[in-house]
């Protein structure tokens, strides 16, 4: 016996969550964002931005496209919180972390410098972001667009 | 049939109870660690060791004695929260190089939990590089189900963006002290670890996990798993050391399994774990994949 309407209304309170959540996302980003910009005197600016990868240095890729006798195609699009210098539009752009939102909105993937990191609820993704800041890969890179804008 | 040119590759994992929550060991127990790393390397030819609960501070002991052997030691010791990842590698260098390493956690409640370390090996005999997931999650102790199946969901997650981001049947090996016994929700479930061999052939996002042969109590002469807890209630063996292969292994895509869900129950290691003035409470556990050569 079918159960449409009870499926139905599944769909629609989950589609709501996720809703909420992505709206909760979207504002830490958005205080991310800020607090950075103002921490750097107004020079950084953050984004998410999709961002492509041929994948041709990974080791794991190469073996695999080799097993396939496959070597088109083996790119990939992801997404990527992007820092780029706000007062000289001619300064490249430096990707900061790949960043992964759910179906559901959480959990909310951070990957960077050999660490992935899923973040399940808003005080974990505030955590992440902030250990994403202290990381020193990152604090070189903010440093650089920082230095490029004297 | 394996003969003596066979291009094989020997894997193991041993929690070594040295540095549980980084703690230190007595000299005696140390002493006893590496007989039995020697054992795995030389009597059991292991290519490759996973050695859990070693803390920074026996690497340097791991390494002199690897001093002037074709193995290497690589540690992973990353802080995670309140706890860290403390295990390392040792591997035949030879045969076997670490090309890519990647650590796997999850927050919530802003609390982090290890998922795991994901590795990129590749053979002298491949190109087809192997992707090792080593871990060690949470004892019952300490962690409750809802956690323990939040591991085994994340994992799966983990794997799945893996699959679709490079190629559906990869090879993935998953290897570890899971603290979960293989019929548990968490591995079954979750992570989507059978027993049943041939529909992994059928459904390649399942893992063939070996280990659910080595269960049952009647079977039992020395030892009934790979974990010995002195005070357990209703036993006190445990199966909680496992080693899971993905599709591509079973369907002898390049590799096959050669030996599988063995676990290393040699009379000098039962006698380790089973004596009460000792603090060992794990046998190892071995694979060894063939090469296949068309």
């Amino acid at each position: 016996m079918s159960n449409f309407k009870d499926a139905f209304q599944s769909g629609i309170k989950e589609a709501k969550i996720a809703q909420s959540n992505i709206k909760e996302i979207t504002s830490i980003f958005d205080d991310f964002n800020i607090d950075i910009h103002d921490a750097s005197n107004k020079v950084i600016d953050l984004e998410i931005r999709q961002q492509y990868d041929s994948q041709q240095d990974s080791p794991f890729n190469r073996g695999i496209a080799s097993l396939v006798r496959d070597f088109t195609n083996i790119g990939r699009y992801y997404e990527a919180i992007m820092a780029s210098n706000s007062i000289k539009d001619n300064v490249e752009p430096i990707e900061l972390c790949e960043w992964k939102i759910g179906v559901k909105g959480y959990p909310v993937k951070l990957s960077y410098e050999g660490l992935s990191e899923s973040c399940e609820d808003k005080v974990s993704l505030i955590s992440a972001l902030e250990d994403l800041l202290r990381h020193p890969a990152t604090g070189r890179k903010l440093n650089s667009l920082i230095e490029k804008s004297n | 049939m394996s003969t003596a040119t066979t291009q094989s590759v020997t894997l193991s994992w041993w929690n070594s109870s040295l540095s549980p929550k980084g703690g230190f060991r007595t000299k005696a127990h140390l002493e006893e660690a590496k007989a039995v790393i020697l054992y795995l390397i030389k009597s059991q030819k292991v290519d490759f060791l996973a050695i859990g609960e070693v803390s920074e501070t026996y690497s340097q002991v791991i390494e002199d004695l690897l001093f002037e052997s074709n193995y290497e030691y690589e540690p992973c010791l990353y802080p995670s929260g309140k706890s860290k990842f403390n295990h390392g590698y040792i591997y035949n260098s030879e045969k076997i190089s670490i090309v890519d390493r990647e650590i796997l956690k999850f927050k919530e409640n802003n609390r982090s939990y290890r998922l795991g370390h994901a590795i990129t090996l590749r053979t002298i005999y491949s190109e087809v590089p192997v992707l090792l997931i080593v871990s060690h999650w949470p004892s019952n102790l300490y962690e409750n189900k809802v956690i323990k199946n939040k591991h085994g969901i994340n994992l799966k997650r983990y794997i799945d963006d893996l699959r679709s981001n490079y190629f559906e049947e990869s090879h993935i090996i998953l290897m570890g002290d899971y603290n979960l016994d293989p019929f548990e929700e968490c591995l079954t479930d979750y992570l989507l670890a059978t027993r049943d061999r041939s529909l992994v052939i059928k459904k390649p996002e399942l893992f063939y996990n070996p280990y659910w042969r080595s269960l049952g109590l009647s079977e039992c002469s020395q030892f009934c798993g790979s974990y010995y807890y002195k005070s357990g209630n209703n036993t006190r063996w445990h199966l909680f050391d496992q080693i899971m292969f993905s599709a591509p292994f079973i369907k002898e895509y390049e590799w096959r399994l050669l030996e599988e869900g063995k676990i290393i129950g040699h009379q000098f290691l039962v006698e380790m774990i089973t004596d009460h003035k000792k603090k060992f409470d794990h046998l190892p556990v071995i694979a060894k994949l063939e090469k296949i050569n068309v």
